[in-house]
C-alpha cells in the first residue's frame, strides 16, 4: 500500500517565507488603516485617482471583458469596434463603449453605474432581426450590490450563434432591463441538499410576503415566489420569456427602465475551419458523426454531432447522457488542459437531434492554430457510474479546408 | 475575521496549501507565488466570507483559483511546462507515485488529494471545486482506479 503523502516533499522554506511576506503585508496594511486614517484616506484618494487614470488609459471595454488577465492580440484589438452608445436617467448611466464580433460570437461591453442598488439583465439579443435564442440569465446581477458578499454583475456579455452569419454588416439589437428592489434585500444561505434548498425557498417566499427581496448568495440572483404569477409564456413582442416581469410580479422588484440598444456590427471576419475524426479503433457506444472546429481571432468553436449506434447506446440513452453530463474539451496531447480554460458558452449550446445530440463548445483563443488533438470527455455521472472512460480522442483530419 | 485568527488559520494550513498548490502547478516557486497571492486576496475579501465555519475551505478555494489563473498564464510563457516541471522537481519519497499523480488529469487528481491526503470531506471538496458531492465521489473512484492501474498497487 502506497501513501499519497510520499509523493510530496516537506514544505520548502520558500513557501514559509512567502506566507510570512503575505502576513507582513497584511499586517502593515492593517496598521496603516488603524493608526493613520487621514493619511490612509489621502492615499486612497490618490490611489483611486491613479487607478481611474489607468482604467481610462487602458480602456474598460470589450477587450478587458473578454481577456481580463491576458493581453489581447493585435488582431483582437483590430476587431474591437467602437460604439459609444450612452443613456442616462433616474440616477443611472449606461454606456456601451464597444463590441467585438467575428461572425459567430458577439461580445458586448456594458457599463452600468447607479447611485443606489440596481439589478440589471439582458433580456434578449437579436442579430439581423432574429433572436439568438435562450439568452435569459445572460449578464444578470447587481450593478451596485446591496450586500458586500455579492459579486457585481459582469461588465459585458457574449452570445454565440450556432451557424456563422452572412458576410457584411450585421444589425445588432439587445434589450437591457434595469430593476430596483422595493424592499430590504436579504441574501439567503447556500443549500447543501435538496431538503435545504426547499427550506430556503420557503423562507424566501415568507420574506417576499413581508415585502422583502431575497437573493441567492454570491451571485445575488433574485428569488421568486412560486405562488405569484410565474408564467414563462413567451411574450410575442419579445420572442422570449420576460424574466423582468417575473421579478416584478413575484419578487418585489420595480421596473426602472427597459433600454433597447441598436447598432451595426462590422462584417464577419475570416475564420479557418478544421475537421476532426475519431482516432484509432476506439470502441464508443455511439457514433461521432462529425466534429468541426472553427477558429477566429476571438475564439475556437468546436461543433460535435453524436449519433446513436445500433448495438450500442440508444438515441434516448445518448441524449440523457449528454444532458446529464457536462461535455468538456481537452487539448494538447498527453497533457489535457484544465477544464477551467473552456467556456461552456451558456445554455442552449447543445440539443437533441433526430439521430442523437449536437453540442457546441467555445474556447478562448489561447492557441494560434487549431489543436492537433481534442479530447471530448463527458464528465459526471450517469446511472451512478463515472464516464471518464468515455473520453473521445479526435485528431485533426489531414485534408483540412482553410 | 480578526488578523490574529487569520494568521493562526494560515499557519495551521501551510502544508495543505503547499500540497494543493503543488498538485496543480508542480513547481515550488510557482506554488509559493500562488499561496502568497491567494492569502492577500483572502484577507482583502474576508468580508465576502459568509460562513465562518468554512473559512479554511474558502481560503483553499481562493488558492485553487489562483493556481488555475497562474496555470493559464503559464501557457503564454515561452518555457514549456514539461521543462518547468523537470527543472523544479523536488526530492520526494515516492517518485513513481508522484509521476502517476502527474499523469492523472487535474479533475481527478485534485478531488483525490483534497479528500484522501488533505482530509477534507466530500462536501467541502465539492464546494472548493464548484461541483457536486456525487461528482467528487465519482472522480475519486476513477482516480483510485487509474492510479491502481498505473502502479499495480492500492494507494491510500
Amino acid at each position: 500500500m502506497r501513501r499519497l503523502s510520499d509523493a510530496f516533499a516537506p514544505v520548502p522554506p520558500m513557501v514559509d517565507e512567502r506566507i510570512d511576506q503575505a502576513l507582513r503585508k497584511m499586517h502593515a496594511g492593517e496598521q496603516r488603516r488603524r493608526t493613520k486614517p487621514l493619511l490612509a484616506l489621502a492615499l486612497t484618494l490618490v490611489l483611486l485617482l491613479a487607478m481611474g487614470g489607468v482604467a481610462a488609459a487602458a480602456g474598460n471595454g470589450v477587450l478587458e471583458y473578454l481577456f481580463p488577465r491576458t493581453s489581447p492580440t493585435e488582431g483582437q484589438r483590430l476587431m474591437a469596434q467602437e460604439v459609444g452608445w450612452h443613456w442616462q436617467g433616474e440616477g443611472v448611466s449606461v454606456t456601451v463603449p464597444d463590441i467585438l464580433f467575428d461572425g459567430r460570437r458577439l461580445s458586448v461591453s456594458v457599463q452600468v453605474q447607479s447611485e443606489s442598488p440596481l439589478y440589471t439583465l439582458v433580456e434578449g439579443v437579436w442579430l439581423d432581426g432574429c433572436s439568438t435564442g435562450n439568452t435569459c440569465g445572460l449578464m444578470e446581477g447587481w450593478v451596485k450590490a446591496p450586500d458586500e458578499g455579492i459579486f457585481p454583475v459582469e461588465r459585458g456579455f457574449s452570445v454565440t450563434e450556432e451557424a456563422r452569419v452572412h458576410e457584411g454588416p450585421t444589425q445588432v439589437r439587445f434589450r437591457l432591463v434595469l430593476l430596483e428592489p422595493m424592499g430590504e434585500v436579504v441574501p439567503m444561505g447556500k443549500p447543501n441538499s435538496d431538503e435545504e434548498n426547499e427550506a430556503i425557498q420557503q423562507e424566501a417566499e415568507a420574506l417576499i410576503d413581508q415585502g422583502r427581496v431575497p437573493i441567492t448568495p454570491y451571485q445575488g440572483h433574485i428569488m421568486c415566489h412560486r405562488g405569484r404569477g410565474l408564467s414563462f409564456a413567451n411574450d410575442p413582442a419579445y420572442d422570449f420569456p420576460r424574466y423582468s416581469q417575473r421579478y416584478v410580479q413575484s419578487a418585489n422588484m420595480r421596473l426602472v427602465q427597459e433600454l433597447e440598444v441598436s447598432l451595426t456590427a462590422m462584417g464577419a471576419m475570416g475564420e479557418s475551419v478544421e475537421t476532426y475524426a475519431v482516432a484509432g479503433n476506439q470502441e464508443l457506444p455511439f457514433e461521432v458523426a462529425g466534429c468541426t472546429a472553427f477558429l477566429s481571432e476571438a475564439g475556437t468553436y468546436v461543433k460535435l454531432a453524436l449519433e446513436a449506434r445500433e448495438g450500442g447506446m440508444s438515441r434516448e440513452a445518448l441524449v440523457r447522457l449528454m444532458q446529464e453530463t457536462e461535455p468538456v474539451l481537452y487539448s494538447a496531447e498527453g497533457h489535457p488542459l484544465p477544464y477551467q480554460d473552456m467556456t461552456h458558452d451558456g445554455e442552449g449550446m447543445g440539443g437533441e437531434t433526430e439521430e442523437g445530440f449536437e453540442v457546441q463548445l467555445v474556447k478562448p483563443p489561447l492557441e494560434e492554430e487549431a489543436m492537433d488533438v481534442i479530447y471530448l470527455i463527458p464528465c459526471g455521472l450517469t446511472d451512478g457510474e463515472p464516464l471518464w472512460d468515455c473520453a473521445i480522442r479526435l485528431e485533426k483530419a489531414a485534408e483540412a479546408s482553410k | 475575521m480578526e488578523e490574529k485568527e487569520f494568521e493562526q488559520l494560515v499557519r495551521g494550513m501551510r502544508e495543505r496549501m503547499y500540497r494543493t498548490a503543488m498538485s496543480i502547478l508542480w513547481n515550488d516557486s510557482d506554488s509559493a507565488d500562488a499561496i502568497q497571492e491567494a492569502l492577500l486576496k483572502a484577507w482583502q475579501r474576508r468580508g465576502h466570507l459568509r460562513d465562518e465555519t468554512k473559512k479554511e475551505a474558502w481560503v483553499m478555494r481562493i488558492l485553487i483559483n489562483e493556481c488555475r489563473d497562474m496555470q493559464r498564464q503559464m501557457k503564454r510563457r515561452p518555457l514549456p511546462l514539461d521543462e518547468r516541471i523537470e527543472a523544479a522537481q523536488p526530492t520526494v519519497a515516492d517518485t513513481e507515485l508522484r509521476s502517476a499523480l502527474q499523469a492523472l488529469p487535474e479533475r481527478l487528481r485534485l478531488p483525490l488529494l483534497l479528500h484522501h491526503l488533505q482530509g477534507y470531506d466530500l462536501r467541502e471538496v465539492a464546494a472548493m471545486l464548484h461541483t457536486t458531492e456525487p461528482a467528487v465521489r465519482g472522480r475519486i473512484y476513477q482516480a483510485r482506479k487509474k492510479l491502481k492501474a498505473l502502479l499495480d498497487e492500492e494507494v491510500m
